[in-house]
């Protein structure tokens, strides 16, 4: 296959041209409450011809590979169409013509389905059961194993298969007209074994939803918080990771100013890094989809602006080295600049030292989600507690929490030595592509003076 | 279309249904369908990308023995393998509630399909995005400015072992653009955008420029925000968004799973007379707009909630027959295109009658809250203070909290005016939990 994308794409009349072709095979299990509500199997392929000329962006999606001479000269038309200037791509070393086979622990595709089913069926049952006031439950598995071949005219060539299980949990309890949801999970791209022996994550998931019927809204205003390994991560990812993607900046004066290098962003205490190479991680890869090798980037080094995530054109309109952040999520889609696997690097702190010093404030559990508009960001914790003269207090819910990044980054005042590297799952969503596998991590973190919205 | 393939697929979805059944399959549902679409971005106040589009998709589901299951391929070559792999996960599948689907019978007729806007040329797509950038710049050439301009069409058609066959076309259009204003640390975001199938005067690149700067101006001055509980009034696009948990609440398959807040509310008052909240899923050229469901059931004029009492709940197929109610249309429980009854005094009135308020235009982070119990939370990315009846700033750094159904049960208004495309008015609530950091 990779063969045959090469050829078409010597075809191309164009400065760059990429072809990216996948198959997807995928199962899935839902039960919703005592019985499955869905199972689902699919098999679909897709692809994207991406060309560059003149600087100019033109690309063909398509579904098969019958067509892919006509793919290939649509997308060079296309950025005929568009180009006014000069084709500028990084000179990054490319994937040399290699294939990467997936080295399942244990390969989901000879379990029977039948077995899957049974695994969520036997949580179903502990989060249906297991906790009084519980109403309903959601438990899901699902499993995709893509394979993908990818060539570019720079010579990179290479095809991988990308293997990944995804363990979903949730409870639903309710207290009168009160609804509570509480939500965990597992994602894998290394062995079907991470979906497996997670009875007891599943038991707290009930016992979670029902406490947070008895717990009181958390109430709204300025608070110091204590977030935990979760939410910081998360807090890393929305609030500072986004910001360091190269495509919100390289095009935009105003924003190449305020996101400088050296920039002071925090104390110096503070680094974070983005890494698509570490092990046993969702954001991992060999290569990133226009073929440049992943790696570690410090995005802030002692407390300053070190580095940014880039693709090709990126870098080489930034003067920047490539860093192997060019990302799709689904078959056909482009690849844009995004995070792999972002986290906040241990500190010095114990977790116990960072709610000693708090007289007033909210220890901010577990994740629902978050969002960023730049500079503005917000993200919503699961649960949480009341923390009052350093202990802490009774559990609360609906804590939502807004700033604005670099006050909130200078707001940081304690990290604790405990990093975690969260692989649960979901993921990250931009321009319309969504869910793209990452995973985030962090210690403990404390920010003083953070909004929480609040009934 | 470059490709049509609806008279082969017709056969193909025919044939899929009937090899499930003569495999052992007591019924079968079978749709393709095909997109084809072209677009073009603005980045940077310049053409960056023009792009062609092309996706296929053939699902088949099928019921066996009380059992349920669904295989989707993109390869319409090999009917009798998809047939056989659909059978075969059936026999391990989801609960089925009924053992057919529905008889079909009439639907509604609607125009969904515009021969103007299949054909429009990427030129006038270009066009169309450089004159709402253009428009946009007028402001300032400081502005980072982007646009998006795409067409679509589609084919698709659906068949089913109780002797449904329907063919449908559409067209889709899509036009927008926004704009980013950098001042220091403080950024502003603003855009507009529309979607329809009809090529018509909504197609308007001076819309999105007009609609863009009216909130770049209004937000040249800031202000602090009202904070406490707060009267908040949402323009249709937020006031459609924040009545979200109410479609989530009338969801059958919620009321009868125990999720709904709900679900033993049918015939009780749950808001102000003022409430009325309608499906209407046969608006001509309106992008949502269906004829019937997933399983082939017409969808129709629907009523959830009547002057502040809640009338009905949404059935597909397989949910009403678990609940002994009749289908209503609704695929997946959930509503085709939901809409709110107007009110009596126009949003520029309701504004003008607000000592202190705050105009809430985007929410950032919405949904991250518990969504099903009503509760809805978000920053605010755009929003306005209104003192004695006129705006007078942009609000940062704000967050607004509340139960919707505490809400609707207050001080509830919907405006007069409405949006000429998504049919939704303004909304005011009374008593929003508004924090702000400064
Ligand atoms: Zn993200």
């Amino acid at each position: 296959m990779r063969d045959r994308l090469a050829d078409a794409l010597s075809r191309a009349k164009a400065d760059y041209a990429e072809v990216r072709f996948s198959i997807d095979d995928s199962t899935s299990v839902m039960y919703r409450g005592p019985e499955p509500e869905q199972v689902r199997s699919a098999r679909l392929s897709g692809g994207v011809v991406r060309a560059c000329v003149r600087g100019g962006w033109g690309s063909s999606n398509f579904d098969s590979l019958d067509d892919l001479d006509h793919h290939v000269r649509e997308a060079c038309e296309c950025a005929g169409l568009v180009g006014t200037t000069a084709t500028q791509i990084a000179d990054a070393p490319v994937a040399p013509p290699s294939e990467h086979r997936a080295a399942l622990l244990r390969d989901f595709r000879g379990i029977a389905v039948t077995e899957k089913i049974a695994l969520v069926a036997a949580y179903n049952d502990i989060l249906l059961r297991s906790v009084p006031g519980v109403e309903t439950s959601f438990a899901g598995y699902s499993e995709v194993f893509r394979t993908v071949a990818f060539a570019s005219s720079r010579g990179a060539s290479f095809l991988e298969e990308r293997p990944r299980v995804d363990l979903f949990l949730g409870a639903v309890a309710r207290d009168g007209s009160l609804v509570q949801q509480c939500f965990d999970g597992r994602a894998s791209l290394q062995t079907y074994d991470a979906a497996v022996g997670l009875e007891a994550l599943a038991e707290e998931v009930a016992r979670r939803a029902v406490a947070l019927t008895k717990a009181p809204p958390c109430p709204g205003g300025t608070h110091t918080a204590v977030l935990d390994n979760r939410l910081a991560g998360v807090f890393a990812h929305e609030a500072f990771g986004h910001m360091s993607e190269a495509d919100f900046i390289y095009e935009n004066p105003q924003m190449r100013e305020l996101m400088v290098l050296g920039r002071e962003m925090g104390g110096p205490e503070l680094n974070i890094v983005d890494d698509g190479s570490m092990p046993d991680a969702q954001g991992t890869h060999p290569f990133d989809d226009e073929g440049t090798a992943t790696g570690k980037t410090y995005l802030i080094r002692n407390g300053l602006l070190a580095g940014r995530l880039h693709s090709l054109e990126t870098a080489a309109k930034m003067g920047e080295p490539a860093t192997g952040n060019a990302r799709a999520v689904r078959q056909s889609d482009r690849p844009l600049v995004r995070m792999t696997n972002t986290y906040i690097e241990a500190g010095t702190a114990t977790v116990q030292e960072l709610i000693a010093g708090i007289d007033k404030g909210i220890y901010a559990c577990d994740a629902l989600g978050g969002q960023t508009m730049m500079e503005q960001f917000t993200f919503s914790a699961g649960y949480g507690y009341r923390i009052e003269n350093g202990l802490l207090g009774e559990m609360v819910r609906d804590i939502v929490l807004t700033g604005n990044l670099f006050q909130t980054l200078h707001a940081i005042d304690g990290i604790a030595d405990d990093l975690v590297i969260t692989n649960g799952p979901g993921g990250c969503g931009k321009g319309g592509q969504a869910p793209l596998p990452v995973s985030f991590g962090s210690p403990h973190i404390r920010i003083r003076d953070v909004v929480i919205g609040g009934r | 279309m470059r490709r049509p393939m609806l008279d082969r697929m017709a056969d193909a979805v025919q044939q899929a249904v009937e090899e499930a059944t003569r495999l052992g399959a007591q019924a079968a549902k079978a749709r393709f369908a095909q997109t084809e679409a072209i677009s073009c971005e603005f980045e940077a106040g310049v053409l960056k990308a023009t792009t062609s589009e092309q996706g296929r998709a053939l699902s088949l589901e099928v019921i066996r023995d009380g059992k349920r299951a669904t295989v989707t391929c993109n390869d319409p070559g090999d009917v009798p393998a998809l047939a056989a792999r659909a059978v075969a996960l059936a026999e391990i599948g989801a609960s089925a509630h009924c053992s057919a689907y529905p008889e079909p019978s009439t639907c509604a007729q609607i125009l969904r399909h515009c021969p103007e806007t299949a054909a429009l040329p990427r030129e006038r797509l270009i066009e169309a995005g450089r004159a709402a950038v253009e428009g946009i710049r007028a402001y300032s050439d400081e502005l980072y400015i982007g646009a998006e301009v795409s067409r679509s069409e589609a084919e698709a058609v659906i068949a089913h072992s109780s002797g449904l066959l329907h063919r449908t076309t559409t067209t889709n259009w899509n036009l927008g653009g926004y704009a980013q204003k950098t001042d220091g640390t403080d950024m502003l975001f603003c855009g507009a955008g529309r979607q329809w199938r009809r090529l018509n005067s909504f197609f308007d690149p001076d819309w999105v420029a007009r609609e863009t700067l009216h909130d770049l101006r209004l937000a040249e001055r800031t202000a602090p925000a009202p904070t406490g509980l707060v009267t908040i009034l949402a323009p249709p696009e937020a006031a459609a968004m924040l009545l979200a948990p109410l479609a989530m609440a009338c969801s059958g398959r919620s009321v009868l799973k125990g999720e709904s807040p709900l679900r033993d509310k049918l015939g009780a008052k749950i808001g102000s007379p003022s409430l009325t909240i309608i499906d209407a899923p046969h608006v001509d050229w309106a992008p949502d707009s269906a004829v019937m469901d997933d399983c082939g059931v017409p969808t129709r004029p629907f009523t959830m909630v009547d002057r502040g009492v809640l009338r009905a709940f949404m059935y597909d197929v397989d949910t009403a027959a678990m609940a002994g109610a009749k289908p209503t249309g609704h695929t997946g429980c959930g509503p085709v295109r939901m809409q709110m009854q107007p009110g009596t005094r126009t949003s520029a009135e309701m504004r003008r009658g607000l000592a202190e308020g705050l105009i809430v235009k985007n929410l950032m982070g919405f949904g991250q809250s518990n969504l099903m119990n009503g509760d809805i939370a978000g920053n605010v990315a755009l929003g306005y203070r209104v003192e004695k009846g006129e705006t007078v700033g942009r609000v940062k750094n704000t967050m607004v909290a509340a139960n919707l159904y505490d809400l609707l049960d207050g001080g509830f208004e919907a405006s007069s005016d409405v949006d000429p495309l998504r049919g939704w008015p303004w909304i005011l609530l009374e008593g929003v939990s508004v924090s702000s950091g400064g």
